[in-house]
């Protein structure tokens, strides 16, 4: 079947379907009803279903033949092969198509059908599922690979814990980072990386187009207003663009009647012109202001990407980590106890003081450390490191020539290496060091049991969601366990229950997971429960990848629904194929 | 060169000096707005023929500096081997030279090394031929030379 033909049209079957299927009694219902009353109806049964599993099973084949069989006589006997296929077409477009808030329950639907569908016989729900699935490890691994390691679900756990518990931190920071994306043929707008310490619980950020009014009531009204502005100089963002602003340790975005739109995880927040209503934010999360303007070759009419770091002070602050970390690493350096063998030994400060700047070298700093022990701020040599003689380096303190491309070889009484160089970003560095670190605390532990002793911890959640977050934990682990070296580990398992919580959970408005009980308190929820999360983003990226590309798949990158067709796409593939493969195993 | 301006603009090593300056020497900026170029009053060194002298100095820090040797020079006139015998001044010695600076080193230090050389001139690299061979073939008559020039040019404050 060509598949770029087969879009449009399955994509209206499915949604029509899943409305339809949905609520069998009312013939028209709204969509949101609709889902939610499916949301009710089968985390109900799930609910059951985890209680007592046999009989779960045969409980389930009815429900799962309502929730994702069409109603169309062709795609019901479309034999297996293929109905993977119509599957993943289907369910595509169906996230396009769709408005934001309905996307997100409806793939809720479909992984919901997950553990009450464990037969082979339903072999489009299995299909569905191991798509739905497939995002967490997706996410897992490019966020390794692009964001340096920092997981953004776990970062933000953590930031938020550390930020409610330190009183130091309690004024939330949120910083903008120029976002890269790797598929993207042309840059966004460059900007340097802006950061925003609100002044009081109440202020807003606000994002537009940069003036330099704006600069100027900054400068004057530092102590007074409530908003701080952030510009950018591009003409496809409008003056006043977006606003970022934070209650109840979430931050929230909202697009103030931008004409080119604001897009949170690629998916546009409201038509132009209007205001959008909030949606929340989390560490990781990427903000496109407008769209390219006339193809975007000069630089004030490109759109503005923005990966969006928040509450992260913890990090950059002075904490146990970094501090101990620090001192061993001075101390493996050699540098305290350096005895000075300068000829003029006067004139040459202590080590312990970067002796470019004559400033303490501290901890958060980004440091270099030279084979002759000698420590700089990066920041300070990097003309020296990056010279004309690149490869070799001169020490400036003791004109020790060193070679930086030297095969780095295991120190027999260090059991940790130091690379030369921290890079400019080293609180990243730091955390994702600090992953590594907890990961060898844990390490011996492996994945498979850290899944499993994390369902009890869900279960004491008490909420379904939780539960299925933990199924799909279950699930989403094994595959990166069994093919993945101790590098992905390390990042990953250090909290899975938590992770794949935040991960899969959607609900915007919601108490911490210990108190909502209730599938009605769930259900009020989950009707809120449509933000974008990043999440969602790796999730269309891996569907995404499982469609050719045909002629009706949305490639560019400045459309309002950027979605990818690339990034993912391989680790979608190799997912898909498995679970190909096992169903030919089970059938044959 | 952020970095090292920053050693200069926080006033490191400006603040340090003149604060806590070295011994004889005092430092300012000469124009407060250029932070570049330093003015250095130096009192001739108690055991040399200098002694009772107060010399005025130029400091000029390259744009790059630390990387780069700060200039020094003498704006009054002095008989040394080490300083030419000009209206500049200058000087060219030690640590000041382009291949023997470091980074690492100090105004502080400079300072220092210029009173060292008043009291012990280093005539293997003298600039001024005629002094240091003088200085090797009659000290006498070399002392009071520099003691004319002294009373000549560095006599008042």
């Amino acid at each position: 079947m060509l598949q770029g033909t087969a879009l449009p049209a399955t994509a209206t079957a499915s949604t029509y379907t899943s409305t339809s299927s949905a609520t069998p009694t009312s013939p028209r219902p709204s969509r949101l009803r609709g889902l939610s009353y499916l949301r009710s109806y089968t985390s109900h049964h799930l609910h059951s279903s985890n209680v007592t599993p046999p009989t779960s099973r045969s409980e389930a084949p009815p429900l799962t033949r309502s929730t994702s069989y069409p109603n169309s006589p062709t795609r019901g006997e479309s034999g297996s092969g293929s109905g993977i296929q119509n599957g993943e077409s289907g369910w595509v477009p169906s996230v396009q198509g769709r408005s934001g808030l309905s996307r997100d329950s409806a793939q809720l639907t479909a992984t919901t059908t997950v553990p009450a569908a464990p037969e082979p016989s339903s072999s489009m729900t299995r299909s569905r599922a191991a798509t739905a699935l497939g995002p967490t490890p997706t996410n897992r691994r490019q966020s390794t690979t692009e964001t340096t390691a920092v997981d953004p679900a776990t970062s933000t756990d953590m930031a938020t814990s550390a930020s409610s518990s330190t009183a130091k931190d309690s004024l939330p920071t949120i910083r903008f980072i120029p976002h890269v994306e790797t598929r993207s043929t042309r840059p966004s707008l460059l900007f340097t990386t802006m950061s925003r310490t609100l002044r009081t619980t109440t202020s807003i950020v606000r994002v537009g187009r940069y003036s330099e009014r704006d600069n100027n009531n900054n400068s004057t009204t530092q102590s007074t207003s409530d908003f701080l502005p952030v510009g950018f100089k591009s003409k496809v963002v409008s003056r006043r663009h977006c606003e970022f602003w934070h209650s109840n340790s979430q931050w929230y975005i909202r697009d103030v009647k931008s004409s080119s739109g604001t897009f949170l995880n690629h998916v546009r927040l409201s038509p132009p012109g209007q205001e959008s209503r909030p949606f929340e934010v989390n560490d990781g999360d990427t903000v496109q202001l407008g769209i390219d303007f006339k193809g975007g070759e000069e630089v004030i009419f490109r759109c503005v990407k923005i990966r969006i770091e928040c509450n992260r002070g913890w990090q950059k602050s002075l904490n146990a980590y970094n501090t101990t970390a620090h001192k061993r690493l001075l101390k493996n350096a050699g540098v305290v106890p350096r005895k000075t063998r300068d000829s003029d030994a006067a004139s040459v400060n202590s080590s312990s003081e970067c002796s470019i700047c004559l400033n303490p070298v501290a901890p958060c700093q980004a440091l270099f450390v030279a084979p002759c022990s000698h420590v700089w701020h990066y920041k300070c040599v990097r003309n020296l490191v990056h010279g004309s003689n690149y490869p070799n380096f001169l020490c400036p303190n003791c004109r020790f020539v060193a070679d930086l491309e030297a095969d780095v070889e295991p120190v027999e009484e260090d059991e940790m290496e130091f690379e030369e160089e921290e890079e400019e970003a080293d609180g990243e560095v730091g955390a994702s060091r600090e992953e590594e670190m907890e990961g060898q605390r844990q390490g011996s532990s492996d994945t498979d049991e850290l899944a499993l002793s994390s369902r009890p911890e869900g279960r004491v959640g008490g909420s379904e969601d939780d539960d299925l977050a933990i199924l799909l934990a279950g699930a989403s682990l094994d595959p990166s366990s069994q093919h993945n070296s101790s590098s992905d580990l390390s990042a990953a398992p250090t909290t899975p229950g938590k992770l794949t919580a935040t991960a899969t959970r959607p609900v915007a408005i919601s108490p911490p997971p210990g108190q909502r009980s209730s599938a009605s308190d769930l259900l009020g929820a989950g009707a809120f429960s449509t933000t974008p999360t990043s999440t969602m983003q790796f999730a269309l990226l891996a569907e995404g990848g499982m469609i050719a590309d045909g002629p009706m798949t949305p490639r560019n990158d400045a459309g309002p629904f950027v979605l990818d067709g690339s990034a993912g796409r391989s680790v979608g593939r190799g997912i898909l194929e498995q679970v190909v493969g096992d169903e030919r195993e089970r059938e044959g | 060169m952020a970095g090292s301006n920053k050693r200069i603009a926080k006033g490191q090593e400006l603040a340090d000096i003149t604060t806590n300056p070295p011994e004889g020497t005092k430092v300012k900026l000469a124009d407060e707005s250029n932070i570049f170029i330093w003015e250095v009053l130096l009192d001739g060194p108690e055991e040399s023929v200098y002694a009772g002298g107060h010399f005025k100095l130029k400091l000029v820090l390259p744009t790059n500096y630390p990387f780069k040797p700060p200039v020094l020079s003498f704006e009054t006139r002095i008989y040394h081997p080490n300083v030419t015998n000009d209206d500049k001044g200058s000087m060219c010695l030690g640590i000041l030279r382009s291949d023997e600076w470091k980074p690492p080193n100090q105004i502080r230090a400079v300072l220092k090394m210029v009173r060292d050389i008043l009291v012990t001139p280093d005539i293997d690299n003298a600039v001024e031929g005629a002094i240091a061979e003088l200085y090797k073939s009659n000290r006498k008559w070399y002392d009071k030379q520099a003691k004319e020039w002294v009373a000549k040019y560095a006599g008042k404050k």
